[in-house]
């Protein structure tokens, strides 16, 4: 069953490079660390964050949420778009959830992967909640245009991480 | 992987590198960085080309490969004095590598172009190209079988090629999105961690047959095996955990806590430490196997991801 592989040509090689595959991972994986102290106990905080199909209640950029399925949702953006989250675990004795981004939208939030941890833990006065993650810009060739690289995907991320942790102290400092 | 007495040359060239010396990658941080085993530091530490990936210690020839995706090429870094000798333009997306101790070669997959680079390490200079499946990801290599394997991330799937001639073997169905392989030469088997599906496909590598299909933890990472093929070891990305597995039972023997999103691991030579490199962290973790835990961390420039012994 020894099968010859296919040599590269030369030529061959422009057209392959311009059908690069949106999963690819070569480029330099992105960090968000973002914090917020919340004066609510943890119990009460985790409540919230665990409850994975009731974002919209506290995320402002968030729009509505439609669950898929039990792990799956569908969040629509205000902004316009959506993108699609899958629920990886969610630890009720460490006071975690993580998920990922199952289905890319690049006009919607300029990134092609994502793993997203929110934790909860017992701070001074209240908790402290973190959002954590690892992500992929959008444009994961080796020429990506400005509005699709590392600094839009950091950017948004970023953004959408602290805007989250705000609304979710508001709605429960309120 | 054999380890070539320097013991007598030490005299002479006290900058020699040793076998107790790994070696670290920062993507993000653009450095190269030396970790002594016996004292626990990082002895040296120096900036290179943007995006450094994967690494390569090549002993017979005093050089380190550093894989720069992002940029299409690799580094070729004299093993002693930390400085570029050449780089090498590959194009595409050059990721992980692999040396064959018993020719002068180098294996590198290339990510977006879906393919195999065969690089000559004595004329550095790229000799083959071969297609493989949609973004490979991890190589390993049975240098005395003459096989190489490599992981079609998007593929899911393992390729086994010849070492020497441009022949498929056999494309062996993995779990979801495999991405690290490591070979075992006691036993013949091959690991291969897959990241989606929380996995870990063990192949036959005489039959070419998956043979059992193993839950290490989510996001199962780098993949090791020890000297003697008697353990192997995966590092889980979301569970930050190390674990242990008997590689006869394949039954865990121990899960240690890791710091955050831990990459890559690497056994000391005497087996009796593991060192995990933390990409959220941006930290080594030296772990005691006999006390199975953490017993220190070391700060890493920005983005670590693999740690590796010179070969």
């Amino acid at each position: 069953m020894n099968k010859m592989i296919n040599k590269l040509s030369l030529a061959s090689l422009g057209l392959v490079l311009l059908s690069s595959s949106v999963f690819a991972h070569g480029p330099t994986p992105q960090r968000v660390d973002e914090h917020i102290n919340i004066d609510a106990d943890v119990a009460t905080v985790w409540q919230k964050v665990n409850a994975f199909d009731q974002l919209d209640k506290w995320h402002p950029a968030v729009e509505s949420i439609t669950m898929q399925d039990e792990a799956t949702r569908i969040v629509t953006l205000k902004s316009g778009g959506e993108i699609t989250e899958s629920l990886d675990e969610s630890d009720a004795e460490r006071h975690y959830i993580g998920y990922r981004l199952l289905t890319e939208n690049i006009e919607a939030i300029p990134v092609s992967f994502y793993t997203i941890g929110i934790e909860v833990e017992a701070a001074d006065t209240g908790s402290k909640v973190s959002w954590s993650g690892r992500f992929y810009r959008a444009d994961t060739g080796n020429f990506p245009p400005e509005n699709l690289n590392d600094e839009a995907a950091v950017k948004a991320m970023t953004e959408y991480a602290k805007s989250g942790l705000e609304g979710l102290k508001a709605s429960l400092e309120k | 992987m054999s380890i070539k007495p320097l013991i007598f040359c030490l005299g002479i060239l006290p900058a020699v590198a040793s076998a107790d010396d790994f070696y670290i990658s920062s993507q993000a941080g653009n450095h190269l960085s030396l970790f002594n085993s016996k004292t626990d530091e990082i002895t040296k530490a120096v900036e290179v080309s943007a995006g450094p990936v994967m690494v390569a210690v090549d002993k017979s020839n005093d050089v380190i490969y550093l894989s720069h995706p992002e940029q299409g090429k690799l580094s070729v870094i004299d093993l002693n004095s930390f400085e570029l000798i050449n780089e090498i333009k590959t194009g595409g997306q050059p990721f992980a590598m692999i040396l064959d101790s018993q020719k002068s070669q180098l294996f590198v997959t290339d990510w977006s172009r879906n393919a195999l680079l065969v690089i000559n390490t004595t004329s550095r200079q790229l000799v083959d190209l071969l297609a493989v499946g949609e973004s490979p990801a991890g190589i390993a290599i049975d240098p005395d079988g003459r096989k190489v394997f490599v992981a079609n991330r998007e593929g899911n799937s393992v390729m086994v090629l010849d070492a020497d001639t441009p022949d498929l073997y056999a494309t062996i169905e993995t779990g979801e999105r495999p991405y690290a392989v490591a070979f075992n030469p006691i036993n013949g088997h091959l690991y291969v961690t897959c990241v989606k599906d929380n996995s870990l496909t063990v192949i036959d590598t005489k039959t070419y047959e998956k043979t059992a299909d193993l839950k290490p933890g989510k996001a199962p990472y780098g993949v090791t095996v020890s000297d003697d093929g008697k353990r192997f070891y995966v590092v889980n990305q979301n569970d930050n955990t190390l674990v242990e597995f008997d590689a006869g039972s394949l039954q865990i023997m121990q899960t240690i806590k890791t710091e955050k999103m831990p990459e890559s691991v690497e056994l000391s030579p005497d087996q009796q430490h593991a060192y995990v490199t933390n990409w959220f962290s941006n930290s080594l973790s030296i772990i005691d196997l006999q006390q199975g835990k953490q017993t220190s961390s070391i700060p890493l420039k920005d983005g670590p991801r693999m740690i590796s012994l010179a070969q």
